[in-house]
């Protein structure tokens, strides 16, 4: 809970805090007339493009406490002092607060398939994104610095801090003990003297503290009880001792140590604790934000509490913990241990979507209670005497936490719909990240692989994505099993945005330490002998000193104490045998890092337990016990885990790897045979997966996507990994298996183009669409009407009627006139009945005024045509969106249907990264066929291969094959075969295929279809699964005679949306120099483009000064044909040149001369500059 | 006309599905064409048009349009036309171009109509299947022509095994409705796939398979067997009695002249410029067809047709070419 304080009624301070903050579960804004609110479910949200939020609701309370003289009331804790007086409980609402679909406020949260089929989503919904504005958002995985572990940082701006800064420094990100997943960086830099300064970062500023300060402040009670940090305090020897640990012969600790001591000395009158909390309160009243009254101790106290290692809760601890971070930090400083690579997966762990959203939530609760205090703070000033009649009204109280908890702005709710619908972090703390933008995602369903892909993505930081340097990019053996090495895309975000390995695990709760056999960490480990230091274990006095020779103990960044080498070496291995036990003793999740003392400038050694939230872990064969266990990033290099049985080396091998291919993440294991492959062509199928038109999803019609790609034919590819049908990729089907052959037919297959068989096309291959859902407000489009001249009062959708004549002679029984529909695609309603097709300028939909007028359609606006899918209604009024809710707030949302089947130019892929284009439908006829009578749906050129190796392809050719033989799927996980041996991939489907009847390496003699005859040699044919890529030409298409210009240069304009043309550049321009192509170059440069007819007068050589007037004397005329006829004299207005001809006369001198516009531009630039430009005509 | 051949047809099986022959004494280009023919230019009905009244199934109207016209049409001439070599549709139909109709007759299209209703069946159904979804099937497509029909998939003699029920369309759920009315046309597979008759047409070179004894002679049984193994398509036999190489007895089917045999026996010969042991040639003069139809006509008729619609081009362009000549 959160207090604030304001000085109140003389002796009073009033306290206020929230308690009970719930999260409702999402409702739809109850109708006028009462009536219970009804659930609001997430497909309404996608479909009507609202959020799927839910009610923020809690109380403030309000306390009046009296003060006795100046109170020392504790500011953290949340106890209230018991004078305080009765407590007032104003219920609050803090706006809508989005949901995480399947989360525990979600309403699909453990509905069986049959239920979200029944609430029209997907069946395998799994949820983890949220809703914004209809769209799919999701918060992405952030690599950040491992939490409570200190870590040896050398940065050279470090030393750009102060005089004595130096470049070296030991930093730690603390995780709040509490648990709510904020953290606050803590760094000890080294100084040129041996002395060290605490940074730390408070909103958003730096600050330094020394050392010795903090540590002498540190050793006094943690409770302010004993006016102003009590305790015994600590003697320069005993922090002298417990800094060397009796290392005497270590004289460069011993010397930094003395210093650090010595410098100290220049804070005189702060040796005791109190004397400490006091300075440092001093420093920090202004930032703390604390009533005025509180004491310079009792701020101390607070910046301790929230900005010094926040994640031990005990003065002691962090005492021992600042030791522990100096002592390696002169161990770095001595070069005894190296650096810590930062951009290893050892030093870190992963920011979660639920702890950003922790506390990015909890710092906006804390920014309204301080908005609160402002506004009380000014209420006073305003009106002392009215203030204190409405303080202890519950009504005043409550208009002054919904003005100030600024609800009608959307309160808290909304803050954090703006964090997840721009991914931009809007934060008064920095909330210790290193950026302010890009967090979230749009989960995009292009096709299933992607939509799964987002939400193991894992981001590397914005930061990152700007430096030159490419080390953070660089692939590390420690990211084994955790991060997949081949699924990253190439280019820009390569090795910055990866993906979870398929088994690896990210804890989202901190491991359990109690229940079941579990038994206290500490306890355990002093049990087993290691010696407490410093509050450490349970009798720790605080006065406990290690020796130098005991390797460091620490649990989540506590340090425990001391013990030996090998006893650590013992315990961590004790440990992991207890992790693993049907009924663990210790976490399962639990992290053993025994770093071993090495070599000088290697990691600084210890024993590091981690059991915190946020870790990633994965899981691996135990040899001695054959249970599995979990393991960490940390603890894995330094671990003996064999990959294969052939791998293991007895006495030194505890580990094995359960399966080979979990190191590769979900879209990585889907490549059949990638072990094969040429590891680039693997990355370059995971990013063609992920852009396949393939199945979306199932409830395509309770979906309103701007736009969604799905293939009409899909099929199971016959080439499977294990993954594929442990994942039931089935579900999802992205692509068709083709009878492939590998030859160079027609000469239509080359530069990795390839050809269809048109009848293969005839029948379905590759047929597709495209949805796209256009949304439109109706309240916008009203307006526009009303602004064009309608009734805004009369104006709604319709298509109006008008009266056409049938039979002027109204001749017999037949009537004159018929009405017909003004937009005859339309129904009366003025919408496109579903299943009507639309094309180019075609109404989709008409409002009109109930009296005159035609109506405003809204047109089709692209060149496709398009069937109408679904037109939905919408009313917003009732939801949270929907703004005055009284007036009816409605929109439009019409999904078309694009049909796009393959046409010449649209992209195709194998699942090896073989991409090629469609070059044209070769009819069936004329394509090869073999001596079943079998004609290959796909022509490859074999050129694709030499410098490729994609192996991979060719053996699922051949399994493909086989497979379809026999009937069977076959079986393609990675590193399921081998090179040598008994199980070589080729000789298992090479006899397969023998067995068929066919060659044994999959090749068969083909006859050309042209001529009949027998082809030269054996050709290879099989049985490949083929990708369909989004990226078609009917999207892509840019064609232009003539069209739209800028006004300005008579240029052609840009983009293909606009009808623009493609721009010749620079590079073109000299290509085409070069040629002497000057005929082309002319049509393209000028004729084209802003060709242009320009007087120029010879005599003066001026462009600009040719002019133009009608001839007075032909407009005399008295003839009406000689005034409409435009007969024009043309003469240069320069004076010299005017008074060379006759007045009424053409002046012969000034001539029409082919130019392009912008030299004329230029030259009245130019003028416009007074500089002349004259142009020599000869 | 010089060297004049008489091409000679041995039928080897037919059934009403699948013909397999022999042609002989005529050359590759022949049999080409004759397989080209049967895969793109015998006329059949497919249909070409359909009118949606109402779809409420969940496929979209193309998509279902699309299967529809995949469906194999059938058409059985009735009396006199019934043994009119070239049965085919090409005289009980025009084309749909050169009809004089204004949209369309029963001399150029057939006009099927298709109406489910799940709510409608699934009363007449079985406890036991009802609200299951229902499939539409070819059978649902009724016909306004006595003589044309949806082809069912299987012969007669496999129908009674399978429990195929024409081939499917769609599948309803409740409140679903698909009504609509289809037009078959006649037309070729050049045009479109769907109007191609047969699933597979092709032919293969006769195999002339000649056993070397001499060279034989000299090959120890172990080289003999791995020779009858070399070959995948399995087209020499080991006589277990005189332990003589002899070719199998439908070796002529199997044969793919892979370049396996030739590959061992270049290992197995002491000498490169050795006589081979065994060796298998194509034929230049004999081919050996198999054809296998979509339902849509008998195999027997799509050669026929095939050989009909071959002749009426020779005879126009022999007519052309008189034509030219004059």
């Amino acid at each position: 809970m959160m207090v604030g304080h304001v000085v109140g009624r003389q002796s009073e301070t009033i306290k206020f805090w929230l308690e009970n903050v719930r999260i409702a579960m999402p409702t739809k804004t109850a109708q006028r007339g009462g009536g219970r609110a009804s659930r609001l479910y997430p497909r309404e949200c996608r479909e009507l493009g609202i959020n799927y939020a839910a009610q923020i609701s809690g109380e403030v309370c309000v306390q009046f406490v009296r003060r006795d003289g100046y109170g020392d009331e504790s500011p953290s804790s949340a106890n209230i002092s018991p004078g305080g007086g009765a407590t007032m409980r104003i219920p609050g609402n803090f706006g809508m607060m989005p949901i995480m679909v399947t989360s525990g406020a979600c309403h699909l949260r453990g509905k069986t398939p049959a239920q979200l089929v029944e609430l029209r989503e997907e069946m395998t919904e799994f949820g983890g994104y949220f809703i914004v504005g209809g769209i799919e958002r999701c918060v992405r995985l952030l690599q950040v610095p491992r939490g409570n572990h200190a870590t040896c940082v050398r940065r050279s701006n470090y030393a750009n801090r102060g005089r004595l800064y130096t470049d070296l420094g030991v930093a730690v990100r603390c995780h709040r003990h509490n648990g709510d997943m904020s953290t606050v960086t803590n760094t000890l830099h080294y100084l040129t003297t041996g002395g060290a300064t605490l940074k730390f970062v408070a909103r958003k500023q730096e600050f330094l503290l020394p050392v010795v300060l903090v540590m002498r402040a540190l050793s006094g009670s943690s409770s302010s009880a004993g006016g102003g940090g009590g305790g015994h305090g600590i003697t320069d020897e005993e922090l002298y001792d417990r800094i060397v640990q009796g290392d005497s012969s270590n004289t460069f600790v011993r010397a930094r140590a003395e210093l650090l001591l010595q410098e100290a000395r220049q804070y005189a009158g702060m040796q005791t604790p109190g004397e400490c909390l006091s300075f440092i309160g001093g420093r920090f009243r202004l930032l703390s934000g604390l009533a005025n009254s509180t004491t310079d101790a009792t701020i101390g106290h607070y910046i301790i509490h929230k900005y010094v290692l926040i994640h031990l809760p005990g003065y002691g601890d962090k005492l021992e913990y600042i030791l522990f971070m100096l002592r390696k930090l002169y161990a770095f400083a001595a070069g005894d241990c190296g650096v810590d690579n930062a951009d290893s997966l050892q030093n870190q762990e992963l920011l979660l979507p639920g702890h950003l959203m922790c506390s990015f939530v909890k710092e906006k609760f804390e920014e309204t209670l301080d908005n609160i205090r402002i506004g009380l703070m000014k209420e006073m000033r305003v009106d002392y005497a009215k203030f204190l009649g409405n303080v202890s009204q519950t009504k005043w109280w409550t208009r002054m936490v919904d003005r100030y908890g600024m609800l009608s702005s959307g309160g808290v709710g909304k803050k954090v719909q703006h964090f997840l619908s721009t991914g931009n972090i809007i934060s008064t703390t920095g909330l210790d990240l290193m950026q302010v933008s890009g967090y979230t995602i749009v989960a995009e369903k292009l096709n299933f692989l992607r939509f799964c892909a987002h939400f193991r993505s894992v981001h590397r930081g914005q930061f990152f994505m700007e430096m030159k340097t490419t080390a953070v990019r660089k692939l590390l053996p420690d990211q084994w099993g955790f991060l997949c090495p081949v699924h990253t895309p190439d280019g820009g975000p390569c090795g910055l945005l990866s993906h979870l390995a398929l088994k690896c695990q990210c804890m989202a709760y901190p491991a359990p330490t109690s229940g079941g056999e579990l038994r206290d960490l500490t306890e355990l480990l002093i049990e087993w002998g290691v010696t407490p230091t410093g509050t450490g274990g349970e009798r720790g006095d605080g006065c406990g000193i290690s020796n130098f020779a005991n390797l460091p103990v620490l649990v989540d960044g506590r340090v425990i104490g001391g013990a030996p080498v090998k006893l650590c070496k013992s315990m961590a291995s004790q440990l992991r045998s207890l992790k693993v036990l049907e009924k663990p003793v210790v976490p399962p999740t639990l992290e053993v890092a025994f770093i071993p003392p090495g070599t000088r400038g290697g990691p600084y050694p210890g024993l590091f337990l981690f059991t915190i939230a946020a870790r990633v872990v994965r899981p691996v064969l135990q040899r001695a016990t054959g249970r599995m266990e979990f393991i960490g990033p940390m603890e894995q290099p330094f671990m003996d885990i064999a990959c294969l049985p052939e791998d293991i080396r007895e006495g030194i091998t505890t580990h094995q790897e359960l399966d080979p291919a979990n190191m590769l993440s979900l879209v990585a294991s889907l490549t059949p045979f990638s072990d094969y492959n040429q590891s680039p062509r693997n990355m370059y199928q995971c990013q063609m997966g992920k852009q396949t038109m393939g199945t979306p999803c199932h409830s395509l019609p309770y979906r309103a996507d701007t736009k969604l790609y799905k293939i009409q034919t899909p099929q199971a590819p016959l080439v499977q990994t294990a993954v594929h049908g442990e994942y039931k990729m089935d579900e999802y089907p992205n692509g068709t298996n083709a009878v492939v052959a590998v030859l160079s037919y027609t000469g239509f297959d080359m530069e990795d183009a390839m050809i269809l068989n048109k009848s293969s096309y005839e029948r379905g291959f590759g047929h597709a669409s495209v949805y796209k859902t256009i949304k439109v407000d109706l309240k916008e489009e009203t307006a526009h009407a009303v602004s064009r001249g309608a009734d805004k009062d009369k104006t709604r959708l319709m298509n109006k009627t008008r009266r056409v004549r049938v039979n002027p002679e109204n001749e017999g029984d037949l009537p004159a006139f018929k009405y017909e529909l003004i937009h005859p695609n339309l129904d009366e309603d003025g919408l496109p009945p579903v299943g009507s097709w639309v094309d180019e300028g075609h109404a989709l939909y008409c409002l009109a005024d109930d009296g005159m007028g035609k109506g405003y359609p809204g047109k089709h606006k692209e060149r496709e045509r398009a069937c109408v899918q679904t037109v939905r209604r919408l009313n917003l009024s009732g939801t949270s969106s929907g703004k005055g809710s009284k007036e009816a707030n409605e929109a439009l949302s019409v999904t078309l249907r694009f049909p796009r089947n393959p046409v010449i130019g649209d992209k195709f892929s194998s699942r090896h990264g073989q991409k090629g284009v469609l070059s044209i439908l070769w009819p069936q006829i004329d394509m090869p066929f073999s001596e079943s009578g079998i004609s290959p749906d796909i022509i490859i050129n074999p050129h694709a291969f030499p410098s490729r190796m994609t192996i991979g392809m060719l053996i699922e050719s051949m399994a493909g094959k086989s497979g379809a033989m026999h009937g069977m799927f076959q079986d393609a996980t990675p590193f399921t075969f081998h090179e040598s041996g008994d199980k070589i991939a080729v000789d298992f489907f090479g006899e397969q295929l023998q067995a068929a009847g066919y060659n044994y390496y999959g090749s068969e003699p083909l006859y050309s279809g042209v001529s009949g005859c027998l082809m030269q040699a054996d050709l290879y044919i099989g049985v490949v699964y083929y990708q369909r890529l989004r990226h078609m030409v009917s999207d892509k298409y840019q064609v232009r005679a003539t069209g739209t210009v800028n006004p300005l240069t008579r240029q052609p304009i840009k983009g293909r949306k606009k009808g623009g043309g493609i721009r010749l550049g620079e590079m073109e321009r000299d290509s085409l120099l070069s040629h002497g192509a000057a005929f082309l170059l002319h049509d393209r440069l000028l004729n084209c483009s802003d060709r242009h007819i320009a007087y120029a007068c010879r005599r003066c050589g001026d462009l600009l000064s040719p002019t133009t007037e009608r001839s007075a004397i032909l407009s005399a005329g008295q003839r009406s044909s000689d005034v409409t006829k435009h007969q024009l004299r043309v003469f240069c207005k320069n004076a010299k040149c005017c008074n060379a001809v006759r007045n009424e006369a053409n002046d012969d001198a000034v001539q029409p001369i082919i130019l392009p516009y912008v030299y004329r531009y230029l030259a009245i630039e130019l003028a416009a500059m007074n500089i002349k430009m004259k142009i020599n005509i000869n | 006309m010089p060297q004049q051949r008489f091409p000679k047809v041995e039928v080897l099986s037919v059934a009403p599905h699948f013909i397999s022959f022999i042609l002989s004494e005529t050359d590759t280009s022949m049999a080409n064409a004759i397989r080209r023919i049967m895969i793109a230019e015998v006329p059949t009905l497919a249909i070409d048009l359909v009118e949606y009244h109402e779809n409420s199934s969940v496929l979209n109207d193309e998509y279902i349009a699309h299967r529809l016209g995949l469906i194999p049409i059938r058409f059985t001439p009735e009396g006199s036309m019934r043994r009119v070599p070239g049965g085919d549709c090409h005289q009980a139909f025009l084309p749909h171009r050169e009809c004089v109709c204004y949209d369309r007759c029963p001399r150029c299209s057939v006009e099927f109509e298709l109406d489910v209703n799940f709510d409608r069946v699934n009363q007449t159904r079985p406890e036991q299947e009802r609200d299951l979804p229902l499939t539409v099937t070819s059978t649902d497509l009724k016909s306004n022509n006595p003589l044309v029909a949806p082809a069912h998939f299987l012969n007669e003699e496999e129908q009674d095994e399978s429990h195929d029920e024409g081939i499917s369309i769609v599948k309803l759920g409740p409140g679903q409705h698909l009504k609509l009315k289809a037009f078959a046309r006649m037309g070729i597979s050049k045009e479109h796939a769907k109007w191609c008759p047969v699933a597979v047409a092709t032919y293969r070179f006769w195999p002339i398979i000649t056993i070397n004894a001499e060279a034989c002679g000299m090959l120890t049984m172990e080289q003999k067997q791995e020779l009858v193994d070399a070959c995948p398509d399995r087209i020499l036999e080991l006589d277990e009695a005189t332990g003589n190489l002899v070719p199998a007895e439908n070796a002529y089917e199997m044969a793919t002249f892979t370049e396996d045999l030739k590959t061992t026996q270049e290992a197995m010969k002491k000498r490169p410029e050795d006589e081979d042991f065994v060796s298998v040639v194509q034929s230049t003069d004999r081919f050996v067809f198999s054809v296998e139809s979509t339902g849509a006509m008998d195999a027997e008729d799509i050669l026929l047709s095939s050989l009909r619609v071959l002749k009426d081009r020779l005879n126009y362009l022999a007519s052309e070419v008189e034509n030219g000549l004059k």
